[in-house]
């Protein structure tokens, strides 16, 4: 497997950053920026230039991943190619009006196949469900297939995501990876590391993922109680108060973020579902916690022993939002843990997909920090 | 743009007080101001947050602590309630709540237990009560066969040529079974109303003939007891209602009955009066006393069944204590009620009501017109109050001016001025001076003439409408308000105005009667004494019978033999009354030949209608009043006359 991180910087310039595949060579170019880089005429050509023969994966984002550092101002490119391991890409188009479950079924039936291991996932993050396409993925992927990825960001502005799959990125696109071959080695890493305070609450209304009312009250009117003068500043502000979500007879929870808000039905658009029933209760992190979390979440991810591998990392925007400057020691801590043979990539997300449990089920999560390490063997031994 | 406050004084300390940093420094400057700026924000975001979670959770935290209590309280009454209940709860494992919980269950279990145990013994108690109450009726109907039996004959008895001593015995005895008679009746009463089988019925109705039944039947009662007996019916009482006049005669015979029983002196008086309501008429009776009293502490049981005022009184007085339970529940089912009031040793008033609906007259003869009485002015001397009160009421409802004097002392004393008057109304029977002598007195002490005097006795000798020296007119106590008003509209129109005599009827001993109604009649009748007294009630009239002991015997003999009139029990063995009535029919081939009467008991509504859809022509309740009887065979002959039977080879109708 041979990599290449690039970056295309506002004056149409190419600076390689890591790796030493040719351009040329590339199979697959993942390409993660605002939207206001996306947005510029030119770029998507740029990239199908500097890449000719590889499939361009166009993703919008709330800031980059480069090897070594958190990069905003560009077009951080990163181009694969296998050496043995195969790779299909899809995209589908989402309308609202449309069965988000149908599509990603749609999807995933046409990525399915025997040597199938893995699927990544880069979808719109404001129109689509990710509590859906993550089961509807679920649901139709062969079993021990997992996935991974995220939902396209846009800054801290919650206006419109873009993806696009060899065109120029638009909103309401999702685009599945599959990754084929028993050369394929891939681990993944999940951290949160949020805490819940304060009261439990109901949720006594809801439908999907928009939430009406806690305990009878609007869910708006908590926040707005709870952010005081910085409830100006919503959606984005919610971001830290997470909602640590439990839903009865299930053990585990989980953290949904918000994702939009509607001042006049006082309800708050989520990255997931809250169910109706649910309770759930305000969370919190420090810095500290957030970044001793992704450290563990790399640990996990970490592929023994070291290989040339790519790490895709998808962290949750409200991470950032909490930690600020403070960011880029998430990321260095993370950086830390994989070896010099490995090349960092990835984005600030509106919502992460990685698998979780035992089980490896994919899920998706909020304010997580989530890792894909994906290597391919030298060699293969065939079984006898 | 100013630096956050603290990175400004520290700018200041480091490059003196203007704080200017060299300007190739202004990007970091503004990347530690940034920093300052998100820290003092987190830090406000963070204080805010935990400051309102915490407040959030001390509501809570009261809230919970508040159930708390409230539920240790809880606890604490169920533990000691249960503890109450259930000795087998010990204190010390009163903090278990599924102990209490189990307890609580054990409680339930035991209540609903007890109460599907209740409600069976209810439900017992209940089908004892009815089969009571049909062991009531059925033994009371097989008393009374008999005992009309013994009333019967000794009526029969009476009328024989008896010495002084026998006839004082028969007399005892007749008066005794009257009197068990109506003991039974109550009691057969009271068993049926407690069944529920007490029927109704709803039938046009002359109201002033129902109290003035009631007067004729207490007059001789009153009299013997040496009591003033009247009535006032108010002007606004409808003559003519529909209701139940046997029950509604029924309630009025209890309430006079049982004031003539309990009172010694004064009198009784019956106020009758009305209201109009929305689609009927309250009529309101009150039945007022001067009697004992009652007590009040024996008030609320008095309307009870089985009770008396106290158990000395039945001693006293008799009676079997369910009159007035009677009363109170016919009352009731006449959509009225009946109370008491009363002062011991003054006197009682009995008030009730019924709901009745008015009608247009059947056939009356309209009361005479109180219009020539209006204005007019009018003198009563009566001593007593309750009888004055009742004449008082009644002429100043027919507009009359009345003025009243209460004894002959006092009449005698307005003698001067009783040229006023129109009308003199003088009580025959004031202590000291007799009507007759008293108005003799007046004549002679009044200076110009003597108005006409209306002399109310309760002697039989004036009982008749006379003419005597002073006394234009007598009229015979109890007065009914008809017969009061008739008379004073005579006394004023007319002195001569005699009433016509009363039309004959059948006489009970008139053997001539058969004679002018031949009539060939059979008796159909179990029992022996009752076939015999009808036998003899029939021959004192001058008919010969033929007798038959049950149904079978009864249709065969109308099948042998040639009847006009078959007296048909209804109950009998074999075959019933109406079973025979309904084979007669169907062999005679004749809907209405020979003319059938039933003679039972059980006069209710159902019956007369059981009775007539079997063929049955007439209906005579027992015990048979011989002018009953008369008057049925009258009507019966009056019906065969106009409706000859076919002859035998005709063909049938």
């Amino acid at each position: 497997m041979k990599l290449l991180q690039t970056i295309l910087n506002s004056t149409g310039e190419w600076s390689d950053l890591a790796g030493d595949l040719a351009p040329v060579a590339a199979d697959l170019v993942l390409a993660f920026g605002l939207r206001s880089v996306l947005e510029q005429p030119g770029v998507p050509d740029a990239v199908r230039a500097r890449f000719p023969s590889a499939r361009h994966l166009l993703v919008s984002t709330a800031g980059n991943f480069t090897n070594t550092q958190i990069e905003d101002s560009g077009l951080v490119c990163t181009a694969l190619r296998f050496k043995a391991s195969g790779l299909r890409c899809i995209s589908g188009h989402f309308n609202p009006g449309t069965d988000l479950e149908e599509l990603c079924k749609n999807l995933a039936g046409q990525l399915s196949a025997p040597e199938l291991r893995h699927v990544l996932v880069f979808s719109d993050g404001n129109f689509v469900n990710g509590t859906v396409l993550s089961e509807a993925f679920n649901a139709c992927l062969p079993s021990g297939v997992t996935l991974s990825g995220g939902l396209a960001g846009d800054g801290a502005d919650f206006v419109r995501t873009l993806v696009g799959l060899d065109e120029p990125p638009v909103p309401g696109v999702v685009v599945a990876v599959g990754l084929y071959g028993r050369t394929l080695r891939i681990r993944f890493g999940i951290s949160d590391c949020w805490s819940s305070f304060g009261p439990s609450r109901t949720v006594t209304s809801s439908v999907g993922n928009i939430l009406h009312t806690l305990d009878g009250r609007p869910a708006l009117e908590i926040y707005k109680k709870y952010l005081g003068p910085e409830a100006a500043s919503l959606p984005s502000a919610a971001l830290r108060f997470p909602l640590c979500v439990k839903v009865a007879g299930q053990s585990k929870t989980i953290i949904r973020t918000i994702l939009s808000i509607d001042e006049d039905r006082g309800s708050m658009t989520f990255a997931g579902d809250i169910p109706s029933g649910a309770s759930v209760q305000f969370m919190r992190a420090s810095y500290e916690d957030l970044i001793t979390g992704a450290e563990e979440a790399a640990c996990q991810a970490a592929l023994m022993p070291p290989h040339t591998s790519l790490v895709l990392c998808v962290s949750c925007v409200g991470r950032r939002i909490v930690l600020g400057q403070r960011s880029e020691e998430e990321f260095e801590a993370v950086r830390a843990v994989f070896g010099s043979g490995s090349v960092l990539s990835g984005f600030y997300s509106y919502g992460e997909l990685a698998p979780s449990g035992p089980a490896l089920v994919c899920q998706l999560h909020n304010q997580t920090m989530t890792i894909t390490s994906i290597a391919e063997e030298e060699e293969v031994v065939d079984p006898p | 743009m100013s630096y956050h406050p603290l990175l400004a004084r520290q700018l200041r300390r480091a490059f003196g007080s203007s704080g200017d940093a060299p300007r190739e420094m202004a990007a970091l400057f503004s990347q530690i101001d940034a920093a300052y700026r998100q820290f003092d924000q987190d830090r406000r975001i963070t204080d805010r947050a935990m400051e309102l979670s915490s407040d959030e959770l001390s509501e809570a935290n009261a809230l919970l602590l508040s159930q708390n209590r409230r539920n240790e309280k809880l606890l604490d009454r169920l533990r000691k309630t249960l503890s109450h209940l259930n000795t087998a709860v010990p204190d010390s494992s009163g903090d278990d709540l599924l102990h209490i919980a189990r307890e609580i269950e054990h409680l339930v279990a035991d209540r609903q237990a007890t109460e599907i145990a209740l409600r069976k013994a209810k439900d017992a108690a209940d089908a004892a009560n009815r089969a009571k109450s049909d062991f009531l009726a059925n033994m009371s109907h097989e008393i009374r066969t008999p005992l009309n039996a013994v009333v019967g004959m000794a009526g029969l008895i009476l009328d024989a040529d008896l010495s002084a001593s026998q006839r004082e015995y028969v007399e005892i005895i007749r008066q005794n079974g009257d009197a068990l008679l109506g003991i039974v009746n109550d009691i057969l009463d009271f068993s049926k109303i407690e069944a529920g089988r007490l029927e109704l019925e709803s039938v046009p109705c002359n109201l002033h003939d129902i109290v003035g039944q009631v007067l004729d039947l207490f007059s001789g009662p009153a009299l013997k007891a040496g009591l003033d007996l009247g009535v006032f019916l108010s002007p606004g009482v409808p003559p003519w209602v529909v209701t139940d006049p046997v029950r509604l005669r029924q309630i009025l015979v209890n309430l006079v009955d049982n004031a003539i029983k309990f009172t010694s002196r004064g009198g009784v008086g019956i106020f009758v009066d009305c209201r109009q309501e929305e689609t009927s008429c309250r009529l309101e009776f009150s039945i007022e006393d001067t009697g004992i009293g009652i007590p009040p502490e024996r008030m609320d049981s008095l309307f009870k069944a089985f009770s008396q005022v106290d158990t000395s009184t039945t001693r006293k007085y008799g009676g079997t204590g369910l009159g007035l339970a009677i009363t109170r529940r016919l009352c009731e089912l006449l959509g009225g009620t009946v109370h008491v009031t009363s002062q011991p040793g003054r006197g009682s008033s009995f008030c009730f009501h019924i709901l009745a609906e008015t009608c247009s007259p059947v056939a009356w003869a309209p009361m005479a017109n109180a219009a020539p009485l209006s204005g007019r002015r009018i003198l009563v001397a009566d001593d007593t109050a309750i009888h004055r009160r009742l004449l008082v009421q009644q002429l100043g409802a027919w507009g009359l001016l009345v003025d009243v004097v209460t004894s002959s002392g006092e009449a005698l004393a307005a003698a001067g001025c009783l040229g006023d008057f129109d009308i003199l109304v003088l009580d025959s029977d004031m202590p000291g001076m007799k009507g007759e002598s008293l108005a003799r007195e007046l004549q002679q002490s009044c200076s110009g003439t003597l108005p006409p005097v209306l002399l109310l006795g309760s002697d039989d000798r004036i009982a008749v409408g006379g003419n005597r020296e002073g006394i234009v007119k007598c009229l015979a106590k109890p007065v009914k308000p008809a017969e009061l008003l008739s008379a004073l509209c005579g006394l004023l129109r007319s002195p001569s105005d005699i009433p016509a005599p009363a039309e004959h009827v059948p006489g009970c001993a008139d053997t001539g009667f058969a004679g002018s109604h031949p009539l060939r009649i059979l008796i159909a009748e179990d029992n022996a004494v009752n076939r015999k007294v009808i036998g003899l009630s029939l021959s004192r009239l001058g008919y010969h019978c033929t007798e038959t002991c049950n149904g079978r015997e009864a249709v065969e003999a109308v099948t042998a033999g040639d009847f006009d009139v078959v007296l048909m029990d209804i109950q009998m063995p074999e075959l019933d009354g109406l079973s025979a009535t309904r084979l007669i029919r169907a062999r005679s081939g004749c809907a209405r030949h020979p003319y059938i009467i039933a003679l039972t008991a059980n006069v209710s509504t159902g019956h007369r209608a059981d009775a007539a859809a079997s063929g049955m022509q007439d209906f005579l309740a027992k015990p048979l009043r011989p002018q009953a009887l008369a008057e049925a065979l009258g009507l019966a002959y009056a019906w065969l006359e106009k409706n000859p039977a076919p002859s035998p080879g005709a063909p049938p109708l």
